[in-house]
């Protein structure tokens, strides 16, 4: 074919050409195309070309936008797995948070010694995951990570308030979470009084039953706005003396049906053990 | 698949037919065509005389062809595309002209045992050699000029035009007439 196209655009003499010549006496297929050639008078390789840059383009289109869905397609995954990390993140985070600002809020005597090596721990545990967060501390809590960590010997009262004031601060920079904190007065009063906390209000079932229960009834919505929707709704309530959740409040919104499924979520579930703290519960809407 | 398939350039017409029956994407059979175009073109060009009816004929083809090609069980692309090629310019002919002919060239059949005899390195048969070289020299003076010049002395038809000083058309049939006039003669010769 090579050679037919040099014989076309050549001056077609030569050993060359006769062998293409000679050739076509025994290949019918390759004689027409050469009295063709020989007969009409053009620009026939450019001619050539164009058709066959039409023929691709014609045929190439379809098979680059399939090349070019299945990039989406991936992008989309990836991003769908990253968002899914990202989002459990976040919750283990909220989680954590949860119980130190129920801690906070507790105004009853001071700590025991052991929740508060609990609440070191986690303190150090929460900073390893904020670590890009921790630049923007405050100047107030310049701690370093690793003292926290060392601080299996049960540390003052007073020492470990200003410890959970830093993480927050921290955790306060961090525009995504920050919202749910909304216990910035909180923070100071308990600060000021020097008050550490105790224990954070349980579901009857116990939290890990209770979370359990979130996972396994969450209906997700279908409606046109919020199907599909990911993401971490933040409800905030208070206990009644019956044990059940009152006042629900959102605190982070999410998708006008969503938070209406975390509110029937809270509301209809499990009960609390009677506490006059206030609880916050993230419910988690996984990609 | 997507991602690392084999580059298509190197598959055979074989491959490429049986890959566009698989999977139904016309890349396969767009490759496969373009390796034909100049062919294809060719034969267009002969058969319509016109570049740019020539040109819409073979884009026409590959729309025809494109979407009942996998009903079809082709063995050898190349003689297939050929005669479908061919049908399709007689069909537009016969579209302008209803009386045209289409039966073109049968001198293939005709010319192929002399083709063998032509070729230098195959004249060990004694009397066959013989008998060619009489015809050839009973051959009228310009159909023995172009054979010579062809088949002995190797030379393009653009080549023997400029020697000869003849038109293009009329070398071709001298060689055409002069083949089958010494086909003739041998066959006589050889019966003899």
């Amino acid at each position: 074919m090579k050679n037919l196209l040099q014989y076309i655009q050549g001056s077609r003499k030569g050993k060359e050409a006769h062998r293409l010549e000679k050739e076509a006496m025994r290949d019918p297929f390759l004689s027409d195309a050469l009295d063709g050639y020989q007969t009409v008078e053009g620009n026939h390789v450019e001619s050539i070309e164009a058709m066959r840059r039409r023929i691709s383009r014609r045929t190439r289109s379809q098979r680059d936008l399939i090349a070019k869905w299945s990039i989406a397609a991936s992008l989309l995954i990836c991003l769908g797995f990253g968002s899914y990390f990202w989002f459990n993140r976040e919750v283990g985070l909220s989680k954590e948070l949860q119980s130190m600002v129920i801690q906070e809020e507790a105004v009853t005597p001071p700590l025991p010694p052991e929740p508060v090596i609990a609440q070191a721990a986690a303190i150090g545990e929460l900073q390893e995951k904020t670590e890009t967060m921790q630049k923007k501390a405050p100047a107030a809590a310049k701690k370093p990570e690793a003292k926290m960590r060392q601080a299996a010997p049960p540390p003052a009262p007073l020492a470990a308030a200003p410890t959970t004031a830093e993480v927050l601060s921290i955790v306060e920079d961090d525009a995504d979470v920050a919202e749910m904190i909304v216990a910035e007065e909180v923070v100071a009063m308990d600060v000021t009084m020097g008050h550490a906390p105790i224990h954070r209000p349980e579901p009857v079932i116990g939290y890990k039953a209770y979370e359990e229960y979130l996972r396994k009834e969450l209906i997700r919505p279908q409606d046109s706005t919020c199907k599909g929707i990911t993401g971490t709704v933040v409800v905030e309530f208070h206990i009644d003396d019956k044990g059940r959740p009152v006042n629900l409040e959102v605190k982070r919104s999410l998708c006008a049906s969503a938070d209406k499924e975390a509110l029937r979520l809270i509301e209809k579930g499990p009960d609390w053990k009677v506490d006059t703290a206030r609880v916050i519960i993230p419910i988690l809407f996984a990609p | 698949m997507l991602f690392f398939r084999r580059n298509i350039s190197t598959c055979s017409d074989i491959e490429l037919l049986q890959l566009y029956k698989e999977t139904g994407k016309s890349d396969y059979f767009g490759e496969l065509y373009n390796r034909y175009i100049p062919l294809l073109y060719g034969l267009c060009l002969k058969y319509l005389q016109e570049e740019e009816k020539a040109q819409d004929a073979v884009m026409q083809l590959f729309e025809d062809l494109l979407p009942k090609l996998s009903r079809y069980e082709i063995r050898e692309f190349r003689t297939w595309i050929y005669s479908v090629a061919k049908n399709h310019c007689f069909q537009l002919l016969r579209k302008e002209n209803p009386e045209i002919a289409t039966d073109f060239d049968r001198q293939f059949v005709e010319s192929y045992d002399l083709l063998h005899l032509l070729d230098k390195e195959e004249t060990s048969d004694d009397a066959r050699t013989a008998a060619l070289k009489h015809c050839l020299e009973k051959l009228p003076e310009p159909q023995q000029r172009c054979i010579l010049s062809f088949f002995m002395e190797e030379m393009s038809y653009i080549d023997i035009v400029e020697q000869t000083g003849y038109q293009l058309k009329s070398v071709k049939s001298y060689i055409q007439n002069g083949k089958r006039n010494l086909k003739s003669c041998i066959e006589k010769r050889m019966a003899q």
